[in-house]
């Protein structure tokens, strides 16, 4: 790990610059967030002494916490995105495992028609318009699964998978061939378990897709009860617009929730957006990064 | 041809209907702005289908959940899924869909109609004849600005206004505002949502500002917001802002932190739509700080007029019923019906026993009463006659008075439909206003900005419109 | 034994249908729906064709000439601006000795690769907000006046470019450090043999043997250029801004879904689709030619 080098001053003074600027952007990184973290968990009556740059609470409370588990409209975002990352997910898995393993079989009838098809999914894009009325015509407008469905198989994902797939020792899959296994068996029961790694980062990749998506979502769900978690989050944060969580009913009553200041409340829904990725952070890493990391100290 | 499928379409809408008649009732589905969250919704519906029983239309009615957001935006995108209610609460955005031919001609059903034929005002019949997609009881939307009555008492310059009302008077007053009363700044606007149209509301007149198209001195017409006049206008509103007199924090305003200012005493004046709006600012006002409002007159200059223009053309909101809907005349019913005395009474009154209490020989409005929202299907009270007498008037008093000032300063508008070739310019162009309004009246532009603008506006097919103008206005 | 495995099986479209199926719906007839932009669209009815109305009223409209514009400024920003950054963030890594410190830093700086755009706007807007953001203070420390950089328009690209530089500086690192840690130690030891000091060896050999993956990475960023980052614009923009701002994509999706724009949209489209074409086939034979490897 250490080199043979003599460290002269100069040399050091430049680790220590740079590991310091590091770190600067580490703060940079982390300050925003931590600051919507503080005001989330105030006391609602020392808010305001929440600065932009203040990282710890002032006092503590979890009133804006409890008053989103309390919110039919967010709880129920929150589970539809739960339920839209899960199933899409291992819908993504399980499609795409299946697709790179046909292709990568030689047995497969017109592979290279396959293969130029796919390519040029990754090179053309259909216009927006034409996408929205082929959902339309289809029936799947305001489903689910017009959401669940997007993007079940990403081809760049797709790709490297095949690369993976390829690796694996053709004798394994032609001596299960001839026990009489299914193609499906085949998957299933030897390449998938093989290529675990692979499967598990792209896994997690297609999760924190499913989990960020908004746009479809916003385009092809028209009530309000099947929206993800993501596009709550973009009209009460993002466009600023109050009623959509608090309802206008209570607005327009000018009740005492309508009196609430809203920044801390908007502060919270975007920790509850962040905290699933949090939790499968570690796992991106073990799985994804990891191999970077280590390759990198080593030097 | 279009008049056949009309008819065509019509002999199968009454078949449908005939046919669910004998079978179940017709089902009809209703989306309208912010009924679905409203509480007091399922009651509601509930006491217009006894009534629609009662008068012989049995219907099922189903309210349609609309996301939250830009509710024109929400409505297209709604329409355009395919997903379409059999009647359509517009606000903005029809044109388009009309364009699609997607939208009934509702006028055979207003001629065949009990109640409704009877209640429209001139100028809803005048803009049911030019665009017949949507219909709409309301007097005309105009909005006048208010003071609370405490300080309008208190305050010299308030009365100034309202004897002498002109820019400079206005002025002063928003001045007295913040230097005497405490307010942190004179007048609030819901710049988010609007940008500054509920300035223009009182000061377009003053500047000389009658109609969206103006004819000049040359006899061209000319668009009003590229105007010396409007340029002049700016002007006075950057002063506004520089001085801390406009809300500094406007652009970010909706119609909730607006009034939230009002009510607090950050905002001393706000405009809103008369009498119906100014009726809901006087309740809460009355809630919060326990005074009542006083309506102001537009200030006179080159004119005196409130905004907006009245629209001659077209309803800018309004019920439609799509071509594609089975259930037309059912639909319609339930319009026609809430328009009929029974209907009325339930729109205009609220849920018995919750927002009034019948007695004997009245109805007694409760307290909750103000936070009925009357004008559900329409503000107007066109038709209104109650069978017994009321314990107090529907209106506050600040909201008659502010709708007798909108009926007597109203400007009629003259303008045109942006015919479909023309809408992705006109896109472009309304934002370039909207961003140079923008930055001149909060001075990140200088006012010089306004001919760039101006430039700019007729290069992004100003020109062409205009020439487009001159071929439809008279 | 080559027989066999010549001999085609069929059973293996099956595992392929339900893929075949996806890109059916979502790619190849949405493609072929594209023809509309030679249409009058209409959703009741027949749409008239009408050749390539649409493209010239495009081409003669300065709203869409604007877009363009903008489109390549902030791709511009985005790609070749930023590009030297993750570079710099490697190198400066690779200097750090203590691997807890390394871990820390890396897990902290990919963390924003994995927020959405809408969260990460809601972020930023929070932070640059003129009237408690954090940026602001900082301004306030300094005694300068508090500045709305959301809505100004000299500054909302610059907004675009930090926030992509926080959301992918660390991530984007990973490949140059996959490369710096592939660089063979005895380049090294026999520099420091030669008395080589640390700009020598910085020069001589660190760059030249990134250099293959700086040019891949480039190159097909390069293939993307007209796609902007739609996702970050959509969700940052807003009224004051949206002259400097609007990209083809969000324009596309303004005309199209909320004017209702059909075939106009489409025809905005299609031209993004026809130049985005040219340059990612002109990325991968440049990538070939020069990597020897291609996009696919």
């Amino acid at each position: 790990m250490v080199k043979k080098v003599k460290s002269p001053a100069v040399e050091l003074f430049w680790r220590w610059l740079f590991t310091a600027l590091l770190l600067l952007v580490c703060v940079i990184v982390l300050v925003p967030m931590l600051n919507l973290l503080a005001l989330s968990l105030s006391n609602p009556a020392r808010v305001p002494e929440v600065r932009g740059l203040t990282v710890f609470p002032k006092g503590f409370s979890l009133i804006n916490y409890r008053v989103l588990a309390a919110n039919p409209l967010f709880v129920r975002s929150f589970l539809n995105s739960v339920f839209i990352t899960v199933v899409g997910t291992a819908l993504n898995l399980l499609v795409t495992s299946m697709a790179a393993f046909a292709l990568t079989r030689p047995k497969l009838p017109f592979r290279r028609f396959f293969m130029v098809l796919i390519i040029i999914v990754m090179i053309l894009e259909p216009a927006l318009v034409t996408e929205y009325l082929v959902i339309k015509k289809i029936g799947l407008m305001n489903s689910l699964w017009a959401v669940i469905l997007y993007k079940t198989v990403n081809v760049y994902y797709l790709i490297i998978l095949m690369r993976y797939f390829e690796e694996i020792p053709p004798s394994l899959i032609d001596a299960a061939q001839v026990d009489g296994a299914s193609n499906m068996t085949v998957l299933r029961k030897i390449v998938m378990p093989l290529a675990k790694p692979a499967l598990a980062t792209l896994g997690l990749f297609y999760g924190v897709f499913h989990w960020n998506e908004y746009f479809r979502a916003s385009i092809y769900l028209t009530d309000p009860m099947k929206y993800p978690l993501q596009l709550i989050l973009r009209q009460f944060v993002v466009l600023d617009d109050t009623a959509s969580l608090i309802g206008s009913g209570t607005l327009f009553s000018y009740d005492e929730a309508a009196r609430l200041s809203y920044d801390a409340l908007q502060a919270s829904t975007i920790i509850v957006a962040i905290l699933p990725v949090l939790i499968v952070y570690p796992l991106i890493l073990k799985y994804y990064a990891r191999g970077v990391m280590e390759g990198g100290v080593k030097e | 041809m279009k008049k056949h499928s009309i008819v065509l379409w019509l002999m199968v809408a009454m078949l449908v209907t005939g046919v669910a008649l004998a079978g179940a009732q017709p089902k009809v589905r209703l989306v309208l702005k912010d009924l679905d969250t409203d509480p007091n919704a399922a009651q509601f519906i509930q006491l217009i289908e006894k009534g629609m029983a009662a008068a012989g239309t049995p219907v099922k009615i189903e309210i349609v959940k609309v996301p939250s957001g830009n509710y024109a935006e929400k409505i297209s995108l709604m329409i355009m899924s395919g997903d379409i209610p059999d009647i359509i609460y517009f606000q903005g955005g029809d044109d388009k869909i009309a364009m699609q031919n997607l939208l009934e001609d509702l006028r055979p059903y207003v001629a065949k109609s009990k109640y409704i034929k009877n209640v429209l005002d001139p100028h809803s019949k005048t803009r049911l004849e030019s665009y017949p997609y949507l219909v709409w009881v309301a007097p005309p939307r105009v909005r006048a600005p208010v003071i609370r009555k405490d300080w309008f008492d208190t305050l010299p310059s308030a009365k100034a206004v309202a004897t002498n009302p002109t820019v400079d008077t206005y002025y002063a007053l928003f001045k007295d505002l913040v230097q005497k009363k405490g307010a942190k700044f004179g007048i609030s606007i819901t710049g988010a949502t609007n940008g500054v149209e509920e300035l223009d509301s009182i000061f377009d007149g003053a500047f000389g500002i009658t109609s969206t198209w103006m004819k000049g001195a040359d006899g061209q017409w000319v668009y009003c917001r590229v105007t010396p006049n409007e340029k002049q206008k700016l002007e006075f509103y950057a002063k506004l802002y520089k001085e801390g007199l406009l809300d500094p924090e406007y652009l970010t305003k909706k119609w909730d932190t607006k009034e939230q200012v009002f009510y607090e005493g950050k905002a001393g004046i706000i405009a809103g739509v008369a009498p119906g709006s100014i009726d809901v600012y006087a309740n809460k006002m009355m809630k919060t700080q326990n005074t009542t409002l006083v309506p102001l007159p537009p200030p006179a200059g080159k004119a005196q007029g409130l905004g907006p223009f009245v629209d001659v053309i077209k309803e800018s909101r309004g019920f439609a019923i799509p071509v594609t809907s089975k259930v037309k005349d059912a639909a319609f019913a339930v319009l026609d019906f809430m328009w009929s005395p029974a209907g009325l009474k339930i729109a205009k009154l609220g849920i018995p026993g919750l927002h009034y209490i019948e007695e004997p020989n009245r109805y007694v409005l409760t307290d909750k009463y103000a936070e009925w929202y009357n004008g559900w299907f329409g503000d107007s009270f066109n038709g209104f006659v109650p069978d017994k007498p009321l314990s107090r008037p529907i209106m506050t008093e600040a909201a008659v008075e502010a709708g007798k000032l909108a009926v007597k300063y109203m400007m009629p508008d003259k303008t045109f439909l942006i015919p479909e070739q023309y809408i992705a310019n006109w896109d472009a162009m309304t934002n370039l206003y909207k961003e140079y309004n923008a930055d001149i009246v909060t001075g990140k532009k200088p006012i010089s900005a306004f001919d760039e603008f101006v430039q700019k506006w007729y290069s992004a097919g100003g020109t062409e419109l205009t020439k487009y103008a001159q071929t439809k206005l008279k | 034994m080559v027989a066999l495995a010549k001999k085609k099986e069929w059973s293996l479209l099956l595992l392929l249908a339900p893929a075949l199926l996806y890109f059916l719906i979502y790619h190849f007839i949405p493609i072929s729906g594209m023809v509309m932009a030679f249409q009058d669209y209409r959703i009741f009815g027949k749409s008239p064709f009408v050749g390539f109305k649409h493209f010239r009223i495009l081409f003669a409209s300065p709203a869409f000439l604007q877009v363009l514009r903008n489109t390549l400024i902030i791709s511009f920003m985005k790609i070749v601006l930023f590009f030297p950054l993750p570079i710099i963030f490697a190198l400066m890594l690779n200097e750090v000795r203590s691997s807890i410190l390394r871990k820390f830093i890396q897990s902290t700086t990919y963390l924003p690769h994995f927020l959405s755009w809408v969260v990460i706007a809601g972020i930023w807007i929070a932070f640059l907000s003129p009237a408690n953001g954090g940026l602001n203070q900082l301004r306030e420390m300094f005694n300068l006046a508090p500045k709305d950089y959301m809505t100004d328009k000299g500054a909302i690209r610059w907004v675009l470019f930090a926030s992509e530089t926080w959301r992918s500086l660390g991530w984007d690192s990973i490949i140059y450090l996959a490369a710096l840690a592939s660089i063979s130690p005895s380049l090294y030891e026999s520099a420091d043999l030669d008395g080589a000091g640390a700009l020598q060896k910085m020069r001589y050999i660190t760059l030249p043997e990134l250099l293959p993956t700086m040019v891949t990475v480039f190159i097909l960023n390069m293939g993307f250029f007209l796609n902007a980052g739609f996702d970050q614009v959509f969700n940052m923009m807003n009224d004051s801004v949206i002259s400097v701002v609007d990209i083809l994509d969000t324009y596309v999706y303004r005309i199209g879904l909320l004017n209702m724009q059909y075939s106009f949209s489409t025809a905005a489209s299609l031209f993004k689709g026809v130049i985005g074409l040219v340059l990612i086939l002109a990325a991968h034979q440049g990538s070939r030619k020069i990597t020897g490897k291609g996009l696919w």
